[in-house]
């Protein structure tokens, strides 16, 4: 898979790479929000899992049923190697576009953050 | 703990993979718990998780339109368990995709459709504004009108006098309210503007309160103003108001001259007051109108507003007892009269009933066929497919999978269909309004809800049965034998009888619309065949009131303005002769009662009638009227006694008892003009007339001269130079009329032809109307079994080819061929003649001279379809035999 990943599936993945055997719809939406100040729609998290895991970027597997969500499975999900490869290759190409503007983007953010 | 939202779990259902769907309720459910921990209120959490759970429908839809799944040519991969919205879409996507393919099938099913389904629109929107959506007034189904009717042979619509209302009224309690109105036309002179004559109505001053409406500006009439004389007042119509005055309040208190009477305006009325086409423009107290108190005057309707609680059948006893007592306190004039309350709106639309659920019932035919048409090629379509679908159904594809994919191409068809059936109902609809004939309220030219729903729900209603058909039978019982070559290119027994049935429908409703259409325009010709008893061509006619409505003393400066104009205009280049008469010869007119003097007076209420035309000298060479017997008015005709009458041939053969000679008989009758003349003397008689239009039998009428019996309203007849057109008089004709009287407002000038071929107008639209929709039923017919023939010829490419080159002849090939369309074509015919024989019953009603069962009609119609059958089963007939027989043995 050549392809480099959507802005959600690097977000999303990114977020399985932090939660490793605790990821599924909640904990990953709660990652989105506290790190990236970004609000999700856990329809959006499950679209883009599954279209991870038809890409075959990810797995997934059903955990014991538990009371606090109504006796209903949680589907936890897992990284396979091709998805750390692509997460791992957009990570490389973003760090390229990035390389030799830190100083300027460290400003700009300063002053985003002034304003 | 709280459940989820219904509607959450809903939306996940719908629009989530099922792989997914546990932990999503699940994850939903530990969010909206984790909320109410941290103290948000459950209703707020309960909101959030709804709100959650709706946006996944959006994320459902979105990745699939942004990323179509790629390559798939075929059927589009697609995991089991997809969510119903996203798999939907993709069929729908797929769908479209086979359509762009085959533009002109898609094409002609969708403009099919789209005129089917508008036309049937159009006439439902034009059936329900008219026949059943309520009239515009509070609490309409209160509102009735009360008509005047022969006691032993009920069912007439005559009108009332007032004297007569007002003991209907004072007799009952029956009504809330009862009031009576007179709609005509009225001089409007108001300084400064051309004089106009508008339309008006006189009312009695419960008028606006029996409707329930309330005036826009000023007071109603009250009943002070409502007596003979009472101050002159008049109320505006909204529409003059706005016109004349630019909606100002101090139209208020100012001073109109209507017909020469000053009028100090009260008040203006709200718009639209007469659910009709026309709106009054003036609104005037009906006692200001002449003869007003003489009981035997009747001129007046009557609309009432029933009072609470009282039902219609409690009124018609109620005024029937009140008709009895007026029968018997007046036997003169009431001898025979009873008085029948109906429904407002029945009285309104009635007439035009029939008429209109003829012309629906049509479009609902033209639907039929227009459905059996896209459903043979929609069938054609899914046969061709079933090895495809054989294929997919073999590479694991469910059922239900293979009727989505059927149903997606419905929904896009009929979709697309439907888009431009609003279209086709719009102009539809506009073309009704502007050309149709007149209807008896108003219809908006717009579109409207109603309308719009009902478009939808035909649309919903064929789609479904498209969809199910040809899906169903694409699929089929055995789709696995299908797989096998020989059977693909067979064409299934099922299919070949769903074609069959479509095509006997097609041709069946062609039959029944082509034949009604048939006797409907014979009717016409014999129409136009009628004698009229006079020439009706190169008339031009003016309709004038000379300004005496009010002022009754000065009728011989009435005659005389009539014969200077009639002399002025006979002394004017291009025109031939000119006269005048009370109504012309294409108006009903009204009738006047009369005794033969010498024989026994009749009982009471019992005096023979006849048509009462009072007539300006020439008027019967003018018209070309000829005369039998004696001679008519001229020069030496008195204005005062002895009185003169001239008769037609029907009135010597049906009060005279067809007397060889009558001239110098006498008929008694009263002048209301002239107290001395009791007596007429019969001059002469001339020929028969058949008046209000070429469908009536002429009637006995009774032509006097305008010098003995006076009408303050006379038409102006001017017969124009051979040759020229009467429309080219127009100028001539208004400069004289106001050489004599510059005040005097002229009426809607139109030619005598005009006005006779407005009688017959709505037969006329009708049997257009319902000849373009058998002339498109026909072709869709035809079109059809062309179609089905072509088919299933082009599927025995190989079986004709092998036969050909065994040494089958191509005629007996194509006799083969053609009989299989006959066949299928004498079906259709047969069921439509049976079909036709018991519908034209429903046109009876409207059949001039034929009768329903006119064999020559039918003969004809057989004729038709046969030779049409003929060539749409010909031609692939032909077309099939032109195949090189090596070329259809290695088709295959």
């Amino acid at each position: 898979m050549a392809d480099l990943l959507g802005d959600l599936e690097y977000a999303v993945l990114l977020a399985l790479l932090r939660l490793q055997d605790k990821a599924y719809g909640v904990s990953i939406r709660r990652e989105l929000e506290e790190r990236a100040g970004r609000r999700t729609s856990l329809g959006a998290i499950y679209t883009t899992l599954d279209r991870l895991e038809r890409k075959g970027l990810v797995t997934s597997r059903a955990s014991a049923p538990t009371a606090v969500r109504g006796g209903r499975r949680k589907r936890l999900c897992r990284m396979t190697p091709a998805g750390e490869r692509a997460l791992a290759t957009t990570w490389e190409a973003q760090r390229r576009l990035v390389a030799g503007l830190e100083g300027q983007l460290t400003r700009l953010s300063q002053g985003a953050s002034d304003v | 703990m709280s459940e989820l939202p219904a509607l959450a779990r809903l939306a996940v259902r719908l629009t989530v993979r099922r792989a997914w769907r546990e932990a999503f309720l699940g994850d939903l459910e530990e969010s909206m718990a984790e909320d109410i921990r941290r103290g948000v209120p459950s209703s707020e959490a309960r909101r959030r998780v709804r709100r959650d759970a709706l946006h996944s429908i959006f994320d459902a839809l979105w990745p699939s339109i942004e990323h179509p799944p790629k390559g798939a040519e075929s059927a589009p991969e697609r995991p089991q368990g997809d969510p119903p919205v996203t798999a939907f879409l993709t069929d729908l996507r797929f769908a479209a995709r086979g359509l762009r393919r085959t533009p002109t099938f898609a094409a002609v099913v969708v403009a099919t459709l789209a005129l089917g389904i508008g036309c049937v629109t159009a006439f439902w929107g034009l059936l329900d504004a008219v026949l059943l959506r309520p009239l515009p007034y509070p609490e309409p189904e209160r509102l009735v009108q009360l008509w005047g009717e022969h006691v032993e042979r009920p069912g007439g619509r005559w009108n009332s006098s007032h004297p007569d209302y007002l003991d209907i009224r004072n007799g009952t309690d029956a009504f809330a309210e009862l009031a009576v109105y007179q709609s005509t036309f009225a001089n409007l002179l108001q300084q400064g503007v051309d004089p106009e004559r508008v339309p008006t109505m006189f009312v009695s001053h419960d008028f606006f309160d029996t409707l329930g409406l309330p005036m826009t500006l000023g007071r109603d009439f009250e009943a002070e103003d409502d007596v003979v004389g009472a101050d002159a007042t008049v109320i505006l119509g909204h529409g003059l108001w706005q016109r004349r005055f630019g909606g100002a309040d101090d139209v208020l208190g100012q001073t109109l001259r209507v017909d020469s009477v000053p009028r100090t305006v009260i008040g203006v009325a709200p718009p639209r007051v007469d659910d009709s086409r026309e709106e009054s423009d003036l609104w005037v107290p009906v006692t200001s109108l002449s003869g007003i108190t003489i009981r035997g005057v009747n001129s007046l309707k009557v609309i009432g507003r029933l009072a609470p609680g009282v039902t219609l059948a409690r009124a018609n006893i109620e005024v029937g007892q009140v008709a009895e007592r007026l029968r018997e306190a007046y036997p003169d004039v009431n001898a025979q009269v009873g008085k029948r309350v109906d429904p407002l709106h029945e009285s309104m639309v009635g007439q035009v009933r029939p008429r209109l659920l003829l012309v629906s019932a049509a479009a609902a035919l033209l639907l039929l066929v227009v459905c059996a048409n896209v459903s043979s090629l929609l069938l054609e379509r899914s046969t061709r497919r079933r090895r495809e679908m054989a294929t997919r159904a073999a590479l694991g594809a469910s059922h239900g999978q293979l009727l989505r994919h059927f149903c997606a191409e419905s929904v896009l068809l009929v979709g697309a269909g439907a888009l431009g059936s609003v279209a086709v109902a719009w102009i539809v609809r506009r073309l009704l309004l502007d050309f149709g004939p007149p209807l008896p309220r108003h219809v908006d030219p717009s579109l409207d809800l109603r309308t719009l729903t009902f478009a939808i729900a035909v649309t919903a209603i064929v789609g479904s049965l498209f969809a199910i058909i040809p899906g169903l039978h694409a699929l089929g019982r055995d789709l696995f034998q299908r797989l096998s070559v020989g059977q693909v290119g067979a064409e299934g027994q099922s299919s070949g009888r769903w074609r069959a049935a479509f095509v006997v429908t097609q041709v069946a409703m062609a039959v029944v619309l082509t034949l009604g259409a048939a006797l409907l325009t014979q009717s016409m010709n014999k129409l136009y065949d009628v004698d009229l008893g006079y020439q009706p061509g190169g008339i031009l006619t003016a309709e004038l009131e000379v300004s005496t409505r009010f002022v009754s003393d000065e009728w011989p400066a009435t005659v005389a303005f009539y014969e200077a104009l009639i002399e002025r205009l006979e002394a004017t280049p291009g025109v031939a002769s000119a006269s005048a008469a009370h109504h012309h010869p294409a108006k009903p007119g009204w009738d006047t009662s009369f005794q033969v003097a010498g024989e026994p007076e009749p009982e009471p209420g019992f005096r023979p009638e006849a048509s009462f035309r009072p007539v300006a000298l020439g008027y019967f060479e003018t018209v070309g009227i000829p005369l039998l017997r004696g001679r008519v008015f001229d020069d030496t005709t008195p204005s005062a006694a002895p009185g003169q009458v001239v008769v037609n041939q029907a009135f010597v053969d049906t009060h005279l008892d067809g007397d060889e000679n009558p001239v110098g008989r006498r008929l008694i009758r009263d002048n209301w003009w002239i107290d001395e003349i009791t007596e007429y003397t019969i001059l002469g008689v001339v020929g028969d007339v058949r008046f209000a239009g070429r469908h009536r039998p002429p009637r006995p009428a009774l032509y006097f001269t305008h010098r003995q019996d006076v009408p303050p309203m006379m038409t102006l007849l001017v017969r124009a130079e051979e040759g020229l057109d009467p429309m080219a008089l127009v100028p001539v004709v208004r400069e004289a009329i106001w050489a004599i009287d510059p005040e005097l407002p002229v009426g809607t000038l139109a030619t005598l032809e005009a006005l006779v071929a407005d009688t017959v107008s709505v037969r006329r639209f009708t049997t257009w109307l319902l000849g373009a929709f058998a002339v498109v039923t026909l072709a869709l017919a035809a079109l059809g079994l062309y179609g089905s023939l072509a088919f299933t010829t082009a599927r025995r490419t190989r079986e004709i080819g092998l036969r050909m080159a065994l040494g089958a002849r191509a005629a007996d090939l194509q006799a083969m061929v053609l009989g299989q369309g006959l066949k299928l074509a004498a079906v259709g015919l047969a069921l439509g003649l049976g079909a036709a024989w018991m519908s034209t019953r429903a046109l009876e009603a409207f059949l001039f001279g034929i009768e329903r069962s006119d064999p020559a009609t039918f003969v004809g119609v057989i004729a038709l379809l046969a030779a049409i059958s003929l060539v749409a089963g010909w031609l692939p007939a032909w077309r099939a035999t032109q195949v090189d027989p090596c070329r259809a043995l290695a088709d295959e």
